[in-house]
């Protein structure tokens, strides 16, 4: 062996020594047990309950306020609406979550609706900070949504006002179905109304599919949505199946300019929802659309109040707090 | 030349040579500064006397004199977040550059870099392979370990298929690869055309990221890419040959093929290894080398340390643009190293060439 290579040898055994034990102290260098990741299937498992929350869920930050959990949060996202005047500091949470800030806020969980990389939630692990996944896609209905709640419950051990907002909702989706087909028997005579729920133009016709927590107020709202037939979860329907679909009744996102409706060539354009105006805007309901919470129960009563005409309602909400959770303005 | 000529031409290469040490010795000075400063910037604000406590605080023996007045984020901050970040932007960017600085000298071409050999899009493959067949066969790294593969893969099929006779044609091996990277690339838009929702992850892996590097990923890669740069350094003499051309490479005794095949293995392992944790990172690869050669001259006994110490310097100050521009957002890095270091090139090659790379 040449002296050139004893060298080469030495010099890298060297280094993967020190690079080791660098890695090795710094594997170790927070000394805290290791987080967990929980979901509604993993239930939770945590010998302790969470004070330190960082939300970059909205969803979940109206259930915390609505559970009483709201103190134990630490750090909020910029989609929070509800409640109203958050005073918490925002984390950046796209494209993906501002580590230096969810450690700075020390939590002990972060919760989230978006898949993050795994080296983020490793990253979360590794320092003792568990992550709570709560899914806002395909396969989330009211049965989750519950689970949901009973979940955030027992981690910031509030499962008795959790249990509470879970039997409003069962009453409340039996009452509101009850009237929506009532309605539709009395006022149509006929099938139910056909809808279609137009979530976002930005590169096709997005729309909420089957297996979706939209398609639920679809089905308690006794309307059919035409887009469930087609795929599961959010997508970009083909404007094949809405021209031959033609939907009696259209629910825009606020971000879909409603003019677009009737612009020549629109799939929508010789539509009855368009022809008969039965197009509706959801610019004053806070992300109703978009979250998966307990306050959906309210998005029905929205989609009654707009496509029937009527104002069913609902049994009051168990549990009394500053900011009213109905966006309808009924308390 | 009388003895007297002699000894002034021997005295200025002499001092030429010195010149040029000093120049890499200046270079690693400014990484070193580059390091520390970069250590400040992120979303949240650390004090200068805690940042020194945690330093301190890593050094084995040391720690237990070390006033320990920071808080435990704060630690984690600085050891968990930004020093793996910030030494996997060093390990990427020397990978890069002096990868590029080899495959410069062996394709003779100025416009070569590594991921011309099919490296990039292998690695694109692996990683949107996992990400859209939803791999998990290695666990958490799965789609670093998948892109690693891949990328080595493709570049094995790239060098086979250039293999003509037992040799290789610097033209024929860049043609094979761009072919070849072209029905990679396709395959990566036919899986995303399969599961369109996973559209944003993969683009924010195509446009690269130091940001997920921890130090369980950082260990082997280092390791790797140590082993191969250095291996890649031992061959400066035959790549020097090679860069007049083959024939006159083997009339000074360089084996060409031979010198050709461990540089491309070193290169391609070395990116390889770099590429499958920070995703796609364009520009170093293919610009340090020249940066390199406007200040150290064309020997790469020179260019190739220089690239890979300009290659960290710049990728670490386009990750700290990246993290810092905005507030707690940060900015794919390949974003960063395109707007930045485009006029910053042309900046160069204005003041340094002195017209060498005219006519």
């Amino acid at each position: 062996m040449n002296n050139h290579l004893k060298i080469v040898i030495a010099v890298v055994v060297v280094l993967a020594v020190v690079v080791g034990g660098f890695v090795i102290y710094h594997e170790d260098a927070t000394g805290k047990a290791k987080g967990e990741i929980i979901t509604i299937t993993t239930g939770d498992n945590l010998p302790y309950k969470l004070t330190r929350i960082v939300s970059l869920d909205p969803a979940a930050t109206a259930t915390l306020y609505a559970i009483g959990a709201y103190k134990y949060l630490v750090g909020g996202n910029s989609y929070d609406f509800y409640p109203p005047n958050e005073n918490l500091p925002n984390v950046t949470d796209y494209p993906s979550m501002d580590l230096e800030q969810v450690f700075n806020l020390s939590a002990d969980a972060v919760i989230s609706f978006s898949n993050y990389s795994r080296a983020q939630v490793s990253q979360l692990l590794n320092n003792g900070i568990n992550y709570v996944f709560l899914s806002a896609d395909a396969g989330v209905n009211f049965s989750v949504i519950e689970k949901q709640n009973t979940l955030l419950g027992e981690l910031t051990g509030t499962v008795p006002n959790a249990t509470l907002i879970n039997q409003w909702m069962n009453v409340s989706l039996s009452a509101l179905h009850a009237d929506a087909t009532s309605y539709d028997q009395s006022e149509y005579n006929s099938t139910p109304l056909r809808g279609f729920y137009y979530l976002s133009s930005y590169g096709g016709y997005w729309t909420a599919g089957n297996d979706t927590f939209v398609n639920s107020y679809f089905q308690y709202a006794d309307i059919i949505n035409i887009a469930a037939p087609y795929d599961s979860g959010f997508y970009t329907i083909n404007p094949e199946n809405i021209v031959n679909e033609s939907p009696q009744v259209v629910i825009l996102d606020d971000s879909v300019n409603a003019s677009s409706l009737n612009a020549s060539g629109s799939p929508f354009e010789s539509s009855p929802a368009v022809m008969n105006g039965k197009v509706y805007t959801t610019t004053t309901n806070e992300n109703m659309f978009s979250e998966p919470n307990f306050r959906d129960i309210f998005a029905i009563q929205w989609i009654l109040f707009m496509v029937y005409g009527q104002n069913p309602a609902l049994p009051n909400f168990p549990i009394n707090l500053t900011y009213n959770p109905n966006p309808n303005g009924v308390s | 030349m009388n003895v007297l000529e002699n000894e002034r031409v021997t005295a200025f290469v002499q001092r030429s040579r010195e010149m040029k040490y000093v120049w890499i010795g200046f270079l690693f000075f400014l990484l070193i500064i580059t390091i520390l400063l970069s250590d400040f910037i992120g979303s949240v604000r650390i004090p200068i006397q805690s940042l020194l406590e945690i330093y301190g605080s890593q050094i084995p023996f040391l720690s237990h004199f070390v006033p320990h007045g920071y808080t435990l984020a704060q630690e984690q901050i600085i050891v968990q977040l930004r020093e793996p970040e910030i030494l996997g932007g060093v390990v990427i960017g020397a990978s890069l550059g002096i990868g590029g600085a080899a495959i410069q000298s062996i394709f003779r071409n100025p416009i070569s870099e590594p991921y011309i050999i099919g490296l990039s899009s292998g690695a694109s493959l692996g990683a949107v392979a996992s990400i859209v067949l939803g791999f998990t066969i290695f666990g958490i790294y799965t789609q670093q370990i998948t892109a690693f593969v891949f990328g080595l893969s493709v570049v094995f099929i790239v060098y086979f298929f250039a293999l003509k006779g037992g040799k290789i044609h610097p033209t024929y091996l860049l043609l094979t690869g761009v072919a070849v990277s072209f029905f990679v690339s396709a395959i990566v838009a036919l899986l995303l055309f399969t599961n369109i929702n996973l559209q944003g992850e993969v683009f924010f892996w195509l446009l690269g990221s130091l940001e997920n590097i921890n130090w369980t990923v950082l260990y082997p890669v280092a390791i790797v890419v140590l082993i191969t740069s250095y291996a890649i350094y031992l061959q400066h003499r035959e790549l020097d040959a090679i860069q007049m051309g083959d024939m006159h490479a083997r009339s000074v005794g360089v084996n060409v093929e031979r010198t050709k095949r461990i540089t491309i293995f070193m290169v391609a392992l070395g990116v390889s290894a770099s590429v499958s944790i920070s995703g796609l990172i364009g520009f170093v690869g293919l610009v340090m080398p020249h940066l390199s050669r406007m200040l150290l001259g064309g020997s790469n006994r020179h260019v190739i340390p220089a690239s890979g110490l300009l290659g960290a310097i710049f990728l670490i100050c386009a990750d700290d643009i990246a993290r810092g521009i905005v507030p707690g957002v940060v900015i794919p890095i390949g974003i960063v190293t395109g707007i930045i270091g485009v006029p910053f090139l042309m900046y160069f090659m204005r003041k340094l060439t002195g017209g060498r790379y005219e006519g």
